[in-house]
C-alpha cells in the first residue's frame, strides 16, 4: 500500500501544477508588486494558500467534494480545471450570495454522500468537480476590483486542491478497510460535514449579530 | 461475573453520559466557538436523555436503524438550528423536547421494533425541536465552524453513549438494563413535560 501511495505522489505533483494553469493564464498583475522580491510573492503565496483554506465558504464545500471523490480510484483532474478556470474568470461577475451558493452546493454533496453508498455516480461526481472548486474560487475572489498578484491565486489554487486532496486520499484509504464499517464511517462523516455546513449557511444567511 | 467479562465499554460510556452537570443548556453563557456548542446539548439534561434514547432505540432496533437513528438526528437537528439561527418561529419548542425524552424513552423501554422509516420520522421531527433550541439561544459571538464541529460533535457523543450502552441488549439482562434506562428516559421527559424537573 505504501509503494502504491509513494507512486501517486508525482502524479498528485504534477495535478498540483496542472491545475495553476489557470492561474497563469490570467492577466499578470505582477506590475502591482514592481521590484518584489521572493520574499513578497512567498507571501502572496501564503496570503492565498491561508485564503482558500481558511474561509469556510471555501473550505467546507471542498471537504464536501473530497469525501464524495473517495470512492474513486482517480480524482477527476480536468472536471477540477474546468471549473477552477471557470471560477477564475467569472469570480468578478459573480454576486455576494455567492458564498451561500458555495456552503449550499456543498451540503447537498455531503448529503448525498451520506445517504447514498460509496462510490456515488461518476456523472454526479464528475459534475460536483466543475461545480465546487468553482464556487469556491470565485466565492474567494468575487467583487474584487483589482487582479490580485498571481502567486496569491496559485497559493489559493494549491489550497483547494490540498482541500480536496485530504480528504478524497484518506477516504479512499479508510474505504480499503475490511467490512462494512468504513463506509460507513465516511457516511456519517458526510452526514456530520452537511449538519456543520447547514449551521454555517444559516450563520451566513443570518448575517452578523447586532451590535458587531 | 469476571471482570474481563463485563461489557467495560458500553458501561464506561454509559459513565461517560451520565457525567453530566446541572441543567444548564438554557442558559446564554456569552461564550462563544467549540466549547459553547458543545456544551450546549451535553450540559441540559432534557437534550442528553433524548439524544442517549437515539442511540439506545438505534442499538435496540439493530442495523440499520443503529447507524440511520444518529445520522438522522445530527442532520436534522442541525435543519431545526438553522431555524432558530434565521430567527424562524417553532411553537411548543420546551414541550416537544420535554415528549421527545417521553415518546423516545417509551420505545426503548416497550422495544417496539417499529419499521426503519417510522424510527427516522420520529427521531427526525423530535430533532428539530432540539435544533431550534440550540439555534436560537446560542451566544451572538459563536464562532460558526467551531460552535457547528462543537454542536454536532456533543450531539454525536451522545448518541454513541447510547449506542455503546444499547450493546448490553445481546444479552438478557443486558436488555433489561436497556429497558429500565428507556423507562428512566421516559420519567425523566416526563418529569420536564409537567414542570417537575
Amino acid at each position: 500500500m505504501r509503494q502504491a501511495q509513494l507512486r501517486l505522489l508525482p502524479s498528485v505533483l504534477t495535478n498540483l501544477g496542472v491545475l495553476a494553469l489557470p492561474g497563469m493564464a490570467l492577466p499578470g498583475t505582477a506590475l502591482a508588486h514592481p521590484g518584489s522580491t521572493l520574499q513578497h510573492q512567498a507571501g502572496d503565496f501564503t496570503l492565498g494558500l491561508g485564503l482558500s483554506l481558511g474561509l469556510l465558504e471555501s473550505l467546507l464545500p471542498l471537504i464536501a467534494l473530497g469525501l464524495a471523490l473517495a470512492g474513486r480510484p482517480r480524482l477527476p483532474w480536468l472536471p477540477m480545471l474546468i471549473g477552477l478556470g471557470a471560477g477564475l474568470s467569472l469570480a468578478g461577475l459573480a454576486p455576494e450570495g455567492i458564498g451561500a451558493a458555495a456552503l449550499g452546493a456543498g451540503c447537498l454533496l455531503a448529503l448525498v454522500t451520506a445517504l447514498c453508498p460509496p462510490p456515488l455516480p461518476a456523472a454526479l461526481q464528475g459534475a460536483a468537480a466543475v461545480l465546487l472548486p468553482g464556487l469556491a474560487v470565485a466565492s474567494l475572489y468575487h467583487g474584487g476590483s483589482a487582479t490580485p498578484p498571481m502567486a496569491m491565486i496559485l497559493g489559493s489554487l494549491s489550497g483547494v486542491m490540498l482541500a480536496v486532496l485530504g480528504p478524497a486520499l484518506g477516504g479512499r484509504q479508510i474505504l480499503r478497510l475490511p467490512g462494512k464499517i468504513p463506509a460507513l464511517a465516511l457516511r456519517i462523516a458526510a452526514s456530520w460535514l452537511a449538519a456543520i455546513l447547514i449551521i454555517v449557511l444559516a450563520f451566513v444567511l443570518a448575517g452578523p449579530p447586532d451590535g458587531l | 461475573m469476571r471482570l474481563n467479562r463485563l461489557p467495560l465499554l458500553p458501561l464506561a460510556l454509559a459513565v461517560l453520559a451520565l457525567q453530566t452537570g446541572v441543567a444548564q443548556a438554557h442558559t446564554s453563557t456569552g461564550a462563544g466557538g467549540f466549547a459553547s456548542g458543545f456544551a450546549h446539548p451535553i450540559l441540559g439534561w432534557d437534550h442528553v436523555v433524548a439524544m442517549v434514547a437515539v442511540g439506545l432505540w438505534g442499538a435496540v432496533l439493530g442495523r440499520p436503524a443503529l447507524w440511520l437513528l444518529p445520522l438522522v438526528f445530527p442532520l436534522v437537528m442541525a435543519l431545526g438550528a438553522a431555524a432558530g439561527i434565521l430567527g424562524l418561529p417553532l411553537p411548543a419548542v420546551e414541550t416537544g423536547i420535554a415528549l421527545s425524552g417521553v415518546v423516545l424513552g417509551l420505545m426503548v423501554a416497550l422495544a417496539w421494533p417499529a419499521p426503519l422509516w417510522v424510527a427516522a420520522l420520529i427521531t427526525g421531527a423530535f430533532a428539530i425541536f432540539h435544533g431550534h433550541a440550540h439555534g436560537t439561544e446560542l451566544p451572538g459571538t459563536a464562532g460558526p465552524l467551531a460552535y457547528g464541529l462543537g454542536f454536532v460533535l456533543g450531539t454525536g457523543l451522545l448518541h454513541m453513549a447510547g449506542i455503546g450502552f444499547g450493546l448490553l441488549w445481546t444479552s438478557p439482562r443486558g436488555r433489561l438494563a436497556v429497558r429500565a434506562a428507556g423507562l428512566a428516559i421516559a420519567a425523566a421527559g416526563g418529569a420536564f413535560l409537567t414542570g417537575l424537573a
